[in-house]
């Protein structure tokens, strides 16, 4: 179902064709890293590190450099040692440990050999000398004095005075508005608690995987999955000490990223290894590696404590944000201050983030990353509240719901955003007017993303046929060659089939950011857009030149050349390019620009669970969620986004949960013991898009694929309570934790 | 007149200053202002890795060189990423 508020009516945006890729995928033709083979090839296989925290003392590849097939051998040794005030330092220390391991699973050493046996045996003959040095796991426990510290060198920023002394806090950040605590004392109603959550894994279905083929020209070509391309490019050149020039990557299909492939982990090691050992060399994860020594998102731990007035509207909010970031320093918890309460309308709030290393891998980006942990918080609480107050919890976000020109958590007052419209699809949905199923339970939670802009690139080229390419940067992790090709079919008036849309590689194209941010469809999307509309500025010369006429004498509408006195038949496209040698030569263009006004993205969604009082096992029932597409350029895909973020969402809220053991060695790497939701686990989604079109862009859209994300965390929970009156503050909510509540009577919280 | 707002973590660099209000046409010339104004908050600001700029609510990762219309709300915060 779509719901949309003034959208102009369009011929082919909105409509549903076959994606151009879908054949290649379903017939298993589609060609990722890993298929790749190559004549001499070798194979790459990863030393890690045992050991939760630990001081190199020696390494000693003698040994395993002389077994049988072995071609070349890398430690950290190998690759230049950034400065500290390099800003790509930790991404290289991280893919390969200089002085001390800072979690089991860290890169110690990398080979290169005939075989992957023999590979692994000769990484495993490596001899590794290790002064095993105190860890810490627990992100509360690392910020104590006297915890171990990861760096030596590491002082709080954030803070007045700058402590003198080092610490595991990385940063503090701190928003204020109003007088929280005057505001909290004048409340009819103050609500408060901690809720913690746990690393867990995007879940990727396909691991990280590349094949490096370094020549005696010291140039490099990479094949890799990932999210973009260029940053493989500019992050292998950083950890390498080499030029971009000298390295091109040409993208595999990608099986899934989901922010966790926003980064490298095995690129600068094949090529470090295929220049040594003068062969290509491919290096693929395995399951258990991709748990161990890739991005999860962090664990937190946030404390909110909410203000209201009687007739529900929030007035105070406290709130302290505590987000760990693995073995090196990120920003989640800043990110996580600026969600926390952004769908609602608060006048007074204090919000302190702090970011916190521990001896666990290295947090990455996952969907609409650090939001999910804080709308646990804050939608758990404002459930509370309108229980106590005997509210329809979606009256409730509607007196609070923020819209355009109010200001922000974060300080900027916001553009025109769809927060209303999605509650309002939620309470007018026939799921939220029929009552839960006897037993059931049920939940509401709304959830904010920002959405961002940044640079894309687009080459559109005419065929001689009327038909045409289009060639962008972005890889297609969400269905964006489908979008591609409408927007260019919309713009140009030809058939979206007509349409090749193609991801380039770092050759071919214009410089392209990586796809985060739910960015690709809008910020890409832009560039096809500007180069289809250059290129129908050179089709209507084109046809001025075929009919001796002036160019203004020439439109273009509905994919044809007409001029405006009537004098000549329309030309179409087709018509227009067959004469192209004969009229100036081949049509193409290319755009490439840095996409500004991205448009936020709420979602607001409703689940009824059941739940097993004799097991604490959690049945989800029924599922609706409304997300603001702004405009829904290929509906298909945007409700393939649009559950995929909820079905996420319930594997972080009922089942995924990193487990170490006291060493610090992670205990579930594989998906037999990592529980995430299939198919048989769950309802069919129901979709709501909403259009509530970005005025920034020239077809509406938004980005969809984060924020569905964000409310499952709390929808969940608001529900469990609803089935069994046990509020539960800590995930997962997994059968022994739901159980534990059940049976302890926890039912506080209203 | 643009309007900068700074966030309660920024004001330990503005000895507590909430907001001013600035001349300037582009990003970098309003950082040289404020570095006259409040010195060393450059150092903090303009680094593409550690702020971005919000310019009317349109965040800006590397906003150095972008006009600032007169009028402008500017906000410095962190810069985004995304999965």
């Amino acid at each position: 179902m779509t719901i949309t508020e003034q959208k102009p009516s369009y011929r082919y945006v909105g409509t549903r064709p076959v994606r151009h890729d879908g054949l290649d995928k379903v017939v298993g033709k589609a060609r990722y890293a890993a298929d790749l083979v190559l004549p001499g090839m070798l194979y790459g296989h990863v030393l890690r590190s045992p050991h939760a925290h630990a001081r190199i003392v020696s390494i000693d590849t003698a040994e395993a450099a002389a077994m049988p097939g072995v071609r070349a051998i890398v430690t950290g040794a190998d690759f230049p040692d950034l400065s500290a005030d390099d800003p790509e330092r930790n991404m290289t220390l991280n893919l390969m440990a200089r002085d001390k391991v800072l979690y089991e699973g860290h890169a110690v050493a990398a080979v290169a050999a005939a075989t992957r046996r023999q590979a692994k045996a000769a990484a495993e003959a490596i001899e590794v000398t290790y002064e095993v040095l105190p860890h810490v796991l627990d992100l509360l426990e690392a910020m104590q004095p006297g915890a171990p510290l990861l760096h030596d060198d590491m002082v709080t920023t954030g803070v007045d005075p700058a402590p003198s002394e080092p610490s595991n806090v990385s940063n503090r950040t701190c928003y204020e508005r109003g007088d929280v605590e005057q505001a909290l004392a004048a409340a009819d109603i103050v609500v408060e608690g901690e809720f913690t959550t746990k690393p867990i894994h995007q879940g990727y279905i396909e691991p990280h995987a590349c094949v490096a083929d370094t020549g005696q020209d010291g140039k490099t070509v990479i094949w890799c999955s990932s999210q973009g391309h260029f940053r493989v490019r500019s992050q292998t050149a950083a950890m390498l000490g080499w030029d971009t020039s000298r390295i091109k990557v040409i993208p595999a299909e990608i099986g899934g990223g989901f922010g966790g492939k926003t980064t490298i982990y095995l690129e600068p090691l094949a090529v470090e290894l295929s220049a040594r050992a003068g062969r290509p060399v491919k290096m693929v994860m395995t399951r258990e590696e991709v748990f161990r020594a890739t991005g999860p998102t962090p664990g937190s731990v946030i404390r909110v404590k909410l203000g209201a007035t009687n007739d529900g509207r929030i007035t105070a909010a406290e709130a302290r944000l505590v987000y760990e970031s693995g073995a090196f320093p990120g920003v989640w918890a800043m990110l996580g201050c600026m969600c926390v309460v952004s769908p609602y309308n608060v006048e007074n709030f204090v919000i302190e983030g702090f970011e916190v290393v521990v001896n666990k891998p290295v947090n990455a980006a996952y969907r609409a990353p650090s939001a999910p942990m804080a709308a646990f918080a804050t939608d758990t609480l404002t459930d509370e509240i309108a229980r106590r107050l005997g509210m329809d919890p979606i009256d409730l976000r509607l007196l609070n719901c923020p819209g355009k020109g109010d200001v922000a958590p974060y300080g900027p007052k916001w553009p025109l955003i769809g927060l209303r419209d999605c509650l309002e699809a939620i309470r007018d949905s026939e799921h939220y007017r029929s009552e839960p199923a006897p037993g059931c339970g049920r939940g509401v939670a709304s959830g904010f993303w920002f959405n961002i802009g940044e640079a894309s690139s687009a080459t559109v080229n005419l065929n001689e046929n009327g038909t045409a390419t289009v060639v962008t940067g972005s890889p297609d992790i969400g269905g964006s060659r489908a979008s591609m090709a409408l927007m260019a079919a919309e713009e140009l008036g030809i058939d979206v089939h007509s349409i090749q849309p193609v991801v380039g590689d770092t050759e071919v194209v214009g410089f392209t950011d990586v796809t985060e941010g739910s960015r690709a469809t809008f910020a890409t999307g832009m560039a096809v857009v500007e180069a289809c509309r250059d290129l129908k500025v050179q089709l209507r010369g084109r046809a001025a030149r075929m009919w001796e006429c002036d160019v203004d004498d020439v439109e273009w509408a509905d994919g044809q050349a007409t001029h405006s006195g009537g004098k000549h038949e329309p030309l179409a496209l087709a018509a227009i390019t067959a004469e192209a040698g004969r009229t100036g030569g081949p049509l193409g263009t290319t755009a490439s620009l840095n996409a500004r006004g991205a448009g936020p993205a709420f979602s607001v969604q409703v689940v009824d669970v059941s739940v097993d009082d004799e097991t604490g096992r959690v049945t989800v029932e029924r599922y609706t969620t409304a997300q603001d597409a702004g405009t829904a350029i290929h509906p298909d895909y945007v409700e393939g986004q649009m559950q995929g973020g909820v079905v996420q969402g319930i594997g972080w809220a009922l089942n995924e949960e990193y487990i170490h053991d006291a060493d610090g060695v992670m205990e579930n790497p594989g998906f037999l013991d990592y529980r995430i939701p299939v198919a048989s686990d769950l309802p069919m989604i129901e979709t709501i898009i909403v259009e509530v079109p970005n005025p920034n862009h020239p077809y509406g859209v938004r980005g969809v694929g984060e924020v569905g994300i964000v409310p499952p965390l709390p929808a969940l929970a608001n529900a469990i309570h609803d089935a069994t009156g046990a509020r539960i503050r800590d995930l997962p909510m997994s059968p022994p934790r739901v159980l534990a509540a059940i049976t302890s009577g926890n039912g506080d919280g209203g | 007149m643009a309007h900068v707002h700074f966030s309660s973590a920024q004001r330990r660099l503005t000895g507590g200053v909430a907001d001013v209000k600035v001349e300037a046409e582009t990003v970098r010339e309003l950082l040289c202002r404020l570095e006259t104004m409040f010195p060393g908050i450059r150092a903090h600001l303009d680094q593409t890795s550690a702020t971005a700029v919000a310019i009317d609510g349109d965040i800006i990762p590397d906003a150095t060189y972008e006009p600032v219309p007169p009028g402008a709300e500017i906000h410095f915060i962190t810069p985004l990423a995304g999965g």
